[in-house]
């Protein structure tokens, strides 16, 4: 733990000096005008309220809203406990502190007003050099915790990933992020034990399915300014990479899904491309100094840094590869694949329908059963069941009757279907034949011929071939066969 | 879902005094593909027999269980502390972390049982902390997960570790062709035995829903059902622990009589609101989805979803049940004018009705 401390400390400090950095390079004309009013202003009188709106309406010119120069200090830790409940993130907008120069939203044009209550919403950004700004705030709402939390850090840590992990098992079930933020806020005492919050999620996500994976991505994302700043995210990530040559043991996807969890997290703007490519580029050049990356960098140097270990650098391989697709990063969005409760039925249901079809080119069984259980939705199969039925029905070809039937086969083998959920899937075609048979006449022929075979395969039991819908009408052998009747074993259906 | 489990059988190599696993006679009626069906688990005294062969008087490893995550590798260790307490045998999960240095000290002491994921077993053979010659006993949990995992070669390299004469036990929920491959990799002949576990099911549960039109008027309406649900013995579930205090707080303080349980409650606290539960000292629970699956509430006929399940799969775990409870029982969801969708996608997953709650409710119960 004691590390850990040390490494807070210093990246505290370093954040400090990066941001001052940032503003550097963004720095504008228009920003140093600003700043020398300030300073010019802050040794003499305050500025009216008048003054001061002439004053910004000015520098607002070439800028959305930009600190000046020292107020950048703040940025990095202080505003964020004071920050207000911001709308939930996910809206596109740039983090750097400046807005895009847009309007506000539907507020119609530069120089408004905003909608009605829309100031609510917006970041508060302490300008030191604000007239207005008071000295004491600041400091009441940064350094007073800061100092707090380096107290007694490692049973901090221990009982707070103990409450978290109950919060995150609890999260999997229910996939509310208010409730998983207001636990947070409950639980987090100080600012060391944010970047934790994206080192557990992660690694608990790890040790569970797809879907969970997703709702943690969804999770951490939409945390973003809600109860976590940027930095946290870095810290975390690096935290995670270093950590992955334990966490190979016993995930040994580990790199292969950070991989995911970085890339994902840069396209859910939680980090900056910077995180990945810097990293990734200090390897390659191995050189010991590079420049801007002084913030947490310098500090995860010590730790992994340069030497980043084998598997964090596959890992940053694999962010990189998704975030290096020129096609944008949509495809990100689905990097979890499509399976879940959560998903609505009718998506699973398409889902289906295109591994179903996918396999009749492929014929790849093993394949088949693999996506059907990476939907993870054992009690929706008899969907699967109802969607195989019907496509043999519209197929009316032999060879894919057959595939059909050996998917069932090994699907009920594997026990991946159940008995239960395969004889509900055919109770439905039973009960949609009629409608059925409007659109392929031959549906009843075809649908006895597959029960047959399913039957004989003993994927379909007595019961259900008894219960096999004919077409309401007699069938007696004709005349040829010296007027015998059918024998009986065969179904008949009296109306 | 049912398990299955391949138990490979070494015994002519094997101490006399070790029988293994009960369910090795065959008996009973066998279906096609296997050698042996068991109605439950219950039936097979696994639980009895697990340590039979261990010797609790010789130090060192005589049994290892391979479990796919470290959060599922705790619990197994926790069972099999609680079993081994009479008989002084000492386990130990290797789940690492920060654990690693306990994990060397524990294992140089030599314990007789140890559970943990095979990537991290793997480590602790390769570091020489972990002594395999002893082993007698080897138990793959979860196959499936563990593959699916990624685990394969781990496993057999854990494997080729062991002595020749090991027992093998591979439990699985599922037999995808990968598992099939892997048993043959280490198992001859095995004994091939299906469990036939409960499939839950909604069948003769009549589901019904209550439209409340707005969250603050879900508790109304539960007070008013509440002379209904006390007939008999209700769960109700919330999908978050903060709604579980609340709900509890304010049924309280209107004078009902409710027990209320979430994780955040340790273990010994919850086996006591289980245990007033079952006895029927209390009538209705309150509760969520984490712990749905840990308690047998299978009685209960009468569910209330105070909300509806936001992962659909959660569902038919809080109100179906297996077919040895008699298949009846009653379901009701309330659900505000925003859940209408969520209801449907509910029918359409399990593709069953729910039906607007009846008056007369308190008949069908």
């Amino acid at each position: 733990m004691d590390f850990k401390k040390k490494f807070d400390v210093d990246a505290m400090l370093n954040e400090v000096s990066d941001d001052g950095d940032v503003s550097d390079n963004l720095e504008t004309e228009a920003g140093e005008k600003a700043v020398d009013n300030g300073e010019k202003n802050l040794l003499k009188k305050p500025l009216t309220v008048e003054e001061h709106r002439a004053l910004r309406r000015k520098t607002k010119k070439n800028l959305g809203r930009q600190n000046s120069k020292e107020g950048a200090l703040g940025m990095a830790g202080a505003p964020n406990f004071v920050a207000p409940q911001r709308r939930w993130k996910n809206s596109r907008r740039p983090r750097n502190g400046q807005g895009r120069g847009l309007t506000k939203k539907a507020g119609g044009g530069r120089g408004n007003w905003g909608k009605m209550g829309s100031e609510l919403l917006e970041e508060v950004e302490l300008d030191h050099n604000d007239p207005n700004f008071n000295d004491d705030e600041d400091l009441e709402n940064v350094e007073f915790k800061e100092i707090v939390c380096s107290g007694g850090n490692a049973s901090n840590d221990e009982e707070f990933l103990k409450h978290f992990e109950l919060i995150m098992l609890e999260y999997f079930e229910h996939g509310d992020i208010h409730e998983v933020a207001s636990e947070i806020d409950e639980h987090i005492r100080s600012g060391t034990l944010r970047p934790l919050v994206i080192r557990k999620a992660i690694e608990m996500a790890l040790e569970h399915k797809n879907s969970h994976r997703e709702m943690t991505s969804v999770l951490l994302s939409d945390l973003y300014s809600r109860c976590l700043i940027e930095s946290d995210y870095e810290k975390g990530f690096d935290m995670l990479l270093n950590n992955l040559p334990d966490l190979i043991l016993d995930t040994p996807e580990a790199p292969h899904l950070l991989g995911n969890f970085i890339a994902r997290a840069v396209a859910d703007d939680c980090l900056m491309p910077k995180y990945v490519h810097q990293l990734s580029q200090n390897r390659r050049r191995n050189s010991p100094k590079t420049n801007e990356r002084n913030g947490n960098e310098e500090e995860s140097e010590s730790g992994s840094g340069r030497t980043l270990n084998e598997y964090a650098q596959q890992a940053l391989d694999y962010a990189e590869g998704h975030l290096s697709l020129h096609n944008g990063w949509t495809h990100l969005d689905n990097v979890w694949g499509v399976a879940g409760g959560l998903r609505p039925v009718n998506h699973i249901t398409k889902q289906m329908e295109l591994l179903l079809k996918e396999y009749i080119f492929s014929r790849d069984i093993v394949e088949a059963q693999r996506c059907i259980i990476a939907l993870e939705v054992p009690h929706f199969h008899h969907e699967l069941v109802y969607e195989i039925v019907i496509m043999t029905l519209e197929a009316l070809n032999e060879s894919i009757e057959d595939a059909m039937g050996k998917l069932l086969k090994s699907l009920e083998q594997s026990c991946v279907v159940t008995m239960e959920m395969m004889e509900q899937g055919f109770q439905r075609v039973y009960d949609d034949i009629q409608d059925i048979s409007i659109d392929i006449p031959l549906a009843y022929i075809i649908l006895e011929r597959f029960a047959q075979r399913c039957h004989n395969l003993g994927v379909l039991s007595e019961k259900m071939m008894k219960n096999l819908p004919s077409r309401g009408r007699k069938r007696f052998v004709s005349e040829g066969d010296s007027g015998l009747i059918k024998p009986s074993s065969m179904m008949f259906r009296d109306y | 879902m049912n398990h299955f489990e391949f138990l490979d059988d070494n015994r002519t190599t094997q101490e006399p005094t070790y029988d293994g696993p009960a369910g090795m006679e065959v008996g009973g009626i066998i279906e096609s593909n296997w050698d042996e069906v068991v109605d439950n688990f219950d039936a097979m005294n696994l639980k009895e027999k697990l340590l039979r062969g261990i010797y609790a008087y010789v130090p060192g490893c005589q049994a290892l269980v391979l479990a796919p995550t470290r959060e599922l590798a705790t619990q197994i260790q926790k069972v099999v502390v609680a079993l081994g307490d009479f008989m002084n045998a000492q386990s130990h999960a290797c789940i690492g972390g920060t654990n690693v240095r306990e994990d060397m000290r524990n294992l140089e002491q030599g314990v007789h049982v140890v559970v943990g994921t095979p990537g991290r077993v793997q480590d602790m053979i390769q570091r020489k902390f972990l002594r395999t010659s002893d082993i007698k006993l080897f138990v793959l949990d979860e196959a499936d997960e563990m593959l699916s995992r990624g685990f394969k070669d781990q496993i057999q390299e854990v494997f080729k570790k062991l002595p020749n004469d090991v027992q093998v036990i591979l439990l699985s929920a599922t037999m995808p062709p990968e598992v099939l491959e892997v048993s043959k990799y280490f198992m001859r002949d095995p004994v091939r035995i299906l469990v036939k576990k409960e499939e839950l099911t909604l069948e003769g549960i009549r589901q019904f829903y209550v439209n409340v039109k707005q969250e603050q008027w879900k508790l109304g309406t539960l007070c008013d059902l509440y002379d209904t649900l006390s007939i008999t013995q209700a769960v109700i579930f919330c999908n978050t622990r903060r709604k579980v205090d609340q709900l509890t707080e304010e049924m309280t303080a209107k004078n009902f009589t409710v027990s209320a349980m979430h994780g955040e409650m340790d273990q010994r606290e919850r086996d006591m609101i289980m245990k007033q539960f079952r006895s029927g000292s209390s009538r209705i629970l309150i509760t969520t989805d984490l712990l749905a699956r840990g308690i047998d509430v299978q009685q209960v006929s009468l569910v209330i979803n105070y909300d509806l399940p936001s992962i659909r799969e959660n569902y038919i775990h809080r109100i179906g049940r297996g077919g040895r409870f008699g298949r009846k029982g009653v379901a009701i969801n309330f659900i505000t004018d925003t859940d209408r969708r969520a209801l449907q996608e509910l029918e359409q997953h399990y593709h069953t009705k729910i039906e607007e709650m009846p008056i007369n409710v308190a008949d069908l119960i």
